[in-house]
C-alpha cells in the first residue's frame, strides 16, 4: 500500500527528469552563464591573491579556492529547487485549485519533481562541470588533497542540499499566498541564501562571531558542506555531525513549511469561469 | 517625437496608478533591492579584508565604486525594465502586435509601458553610500569632478539602455533571449571591483566588447587616481553612442521580421 503510494510520486520525479531533459538546450545555455560567472569569480580571486601575503586566504591557497569557486556554482546548480516558483505559478494561473483537488499531495508532488530534476541537471552538467572543473585546478593548478571517499560523499551531500534547499523554497513559496510580489520574495530568498550558504564567497572568510552564528542555521548545509567535502578540508567527526545536523533541519524546516501551509491553503481564492 | 515626448507623462500616470494598486507588494520589491545591495556590500567587505591592501582600492573606495554603480543602473531600470520581458518571453507570446497597429513608435509604446518606481529605492541605496563614502575614499573633489561623475553617471544610463535593448532585440531571432540578455547583464556585477587586476584579458572585454568598466569603474578610477576624469566622460559618451546606435539597428531589423504568435 505504502510502496504504491510512494510509487505514484515517482512518475513525478520521472516528468522532472524528462522535462529537464527536453529543454537540455535551454539548460545547457543557463549551464553556459554559470561556468562565465564561476570563471569571473576565479579571476576575481586571483586578483585578490596576487595582493596576499601568505597565499592563504580563509583556510584556502589558490587552486582550493578556484576548486572551491567551480564546486559551488556546480553545487548550486544542481541542487537548485523550482518549488518556490511552481507555487508561485500554480498560485498565479489559478492551477492550485486542480492541484489541491488531486487526491496526491502537492507537498510530496513539488518535492519528488524537484528530486527528478536533480538527477537531470547532474547527468547534463553537474559531472562534466564538476570532472572538468577538478581535472583544471588538479593539472593546471596543482590541486592536491581530493580523495575519491569525499568524492563519494560528495553526492549525498548534494542531495541533503536539495532537500534543504527544496524546503525552504517550500517555506518562503508560502507568501505565494499573501503577496503578488513573488519576484521581490524570490530574489530575496536567493541572494540570502547565497549569501549565507557560502555560495558567493567561503563562510570561512566572515568574522568568527558570523561562521558561529552561521552554523546554527541550515544554510552552510546548502553550499558550504558539500563543497568542503569534496575538498577533502573537514574531519569525520565534522562530516557526521554536518549530515546529522542537516536531516535535523530538513524536517525542522519541512515542519515549519507544513505549519504555513495548513494555513496558506485556507486563503487560496481561484478565478474560475 | 513631440508626441511621443507629450504622452509620455501618461503613460507614466497609467504605470504609476497601476503599480500603487498593490503598495505592498512594490515595498516588498524595494526591500529586496536593498537586501541585494546590502548583501553585495557586505561580499566586497568580507573580500577586501582578506587582504592587507588591493593597490590603489581600499574597501571606502570600493564602497563608493559600488555606490556609482548603482545610480545609472537604478535610474535605467526605473525606464526599460521592460526589455527583460523582451527577452524572456514577449516575442514568443505575440505580446508586441498591439504596439504594431497604433500610430506610435512601437519601441517608445512598448518601454514607456512601464515606470518602476521601485528602482527609486536602488537609486537612493546609491546615492546614500556615495554621501557615506565619498568623504573617507581619499578623493580631492573639485567642481570638475563632480560634474564629470554626474555626466559618466548620465551617460551610463543610456550604455545600459543600449547593452540591455541589443540582447533583448536578440528574441526576434532566438525566441527567448533571457540567458544571453542575463548574462551579459551580470558582468556589470563585476564592473565594482578592480576591473585592472583582473587580467588583461578581461579588462579588455570590460572596456571595449561589453564596456561596463568603461563608464562604471574608469570614471571612479579617474576620480581615486586624480586623472583627467573628462577622458572618461568622452569614452561613456563614445560608448553610449555606439551601444544605442547598433542596439537602435538591431531592434529596426529585428521588429521588420518580427510575426504575430497567432491565436
Amino acid at each position: 500500500m505504502a510502496k504504491g503510494r510512494i510509487k505514484r510520486y515517482f512518475i513525478f520525479a520521472k516528468a522532472g527528469f524528462q522535462t529537464l531533459i527536453a529543454y537540455r538546450g535551454s539548460v545547457l545555455l543557463w549551464f553556459v552563464g554559470a561556468i562565465i560567472s564561476a570563471s569571473l569569480m576565479g579571476l576575481l580571486w586571483w586578483a585578490i591573491y596576487s595582493f596576499s601575503d601568505s597565499g592563504v586566504i580563509g583556510g584556502f591557497d589558490f587552486p582550493q579556492m578556484l576548486m572551491y569557486v567551480i564546486l559551488s556554482a556546480a553545487v548550486f546548480e544542481i541542487t537548485i529547487s523550482t518549488t518556490m516558483g511552481s507555487i508561485t505559478d500554480d498560485v498565479r494561473d489559478g492551477q492550485i485549485g486542480m492541484r489541491l483537488m488531486k487526491p496526491i499531495s502537492y507537498r510530496a508532488q513539488l518535492c519528488f519533481t524537484n528530486i527528478g530534476e536533480f538527477a537531470g541537471r547532474l547527468l547534463i552538467f553537474g559531472l562534466p562541470l564538476i570532472v572538468g572543473g577538478t581535472l583544471t585546478a588538479v593539472f593546471g593548478f596543482g590541486l592536491t588533497g581530493i580523495k575519491w571517499y569525499n568524492v563519494l560523499l560528495f553526492l549525498p551531500a548534494c542531495f541533503i542540499a536539495l532537500m534543504v534547499n527544496e524546503a525552504y523554497g517550500f517555506l518562503f513559496g508560502q507568501l505565494a499566498f499573501r503577496t503578488q510580489a513573488m519576484f521581490g520574495v524570490h530574489s530575496m530568498s536567493m541572494t540570502l541564501s547565497g549569501f549565507l550558504s557560502g555560495r558567493m564567497i567561503p563562510i570561512s572568510v566572515f568574522p568568527a562571531w558570523a561562521q558561529t552564528a552561521l552554523y546554527c542555521t541550515p544554510f552552510p548545509f546548502m553550499t558550504s558542506m558539500p563543497v568542503r567535502l569534496f575538498l577533502g578540508v573537514m574531519t569525520w567527526t565534522e562530516v557526521l555531525t554536518g549530515f546529522a545536523i542537516a536531516i535535523a533541519w530538513i524536517v525542522v524546516l519541512d515542519v515549519l513549511g507544513w505549519l504555513f501551509y495548513k494555513t496558506s491553503v485556507r486563503k487560496v481564492v481561484v478565478f474560475g469561469g | 517625437m513631440l508626441k511621443e515626448l507629450k504622452l509620455y507623462p501618461k503613460y507614466v500616470s497609467m504605470s504609476l496608478r497601476s503599480a500603487l494598486s498593490y503598495k505592498a507588494d512594490s515595498i516588498i520589491m524595494m526591500i529586496s533591492f536593498a537586501v541585494s545591495e546590502i548583501v553585495s556590500l557586505a561580499t566586497i567587505y568580507l573580500i577586501v579584508g582578506t587582504v592587507p591592501t588591493l593597490g590603489v582600492w581600499t574597501f571606502e573606495t570600493l564602497a563608493f565604486l559600488f555606490g556609482f554603480t548603482l545610480v545609472p543602473k537604478a535610474i535605467d531600470h526605473i525606464f526599460t525594465d521592460e526589455l527583460w520581458i523582451l527577452a524572456y518571453r514577449a516575442v514568443r507570446r505575440g505580446d508586441l502586435d498591439i504596439y504594431m497597429t497604433r500610430p506610435l513608435n512601437p519601441l517608445f509604446q512598448y518601454i514607456a509601458r512601464t515606470f518602476k518606481w521601485d528602482g527609486l529605492g536602488e537609486f537612493a541605496v546609491g546615492i546614500v553610500i556615495m554621501c557615506i563614502f565619498a568623504p573617507q575614499a581619499g578623493i580631492a573633489w573639485t567642481a570638475s569632478g563632480i560634474i564629470g561623475l554626474i555626466l559618466c553617471a548620465a551617460l551610463g544610463v543610456f550604455c545600459f539602455t543600449g547593452i540591455k535593448l541589443l540582447f533583448a532585440s536578440l528574441a526576434f531571432w532566438v525566441k527567448n533571449a533571457g540567458i544571453f540578455l542575463n548574462t551579459v547583464y551580470d558582468l556589470s556585477n563585476y564592473a565594482k571591483y578592480p576591473v585592472r587586476y583582473m587580467g588583461k584579458a578581461f579588462a579588455s572585454i570590460m572596456f571595449f566588447v561589453i564596456p561596463f568598466g568603461l563608464f562604471l569603474y574608469y570614471p571612479v578610477e579617474c576620480l581615486i587616481t586624480s586623472a583627467n576624469i573628462w577622458w572618461s566622460v568622452l569614452w561613456s559618451a563614445i560608448a553610449a553612442l555606439a551601444l544605442m546606435v547598433l542596439s537602435l539597428t538591431v531592434w529596426h531589423i529585428g521588429i521588420s521580421r518580427y510575426e504575430s504568435a497567432g491565436n
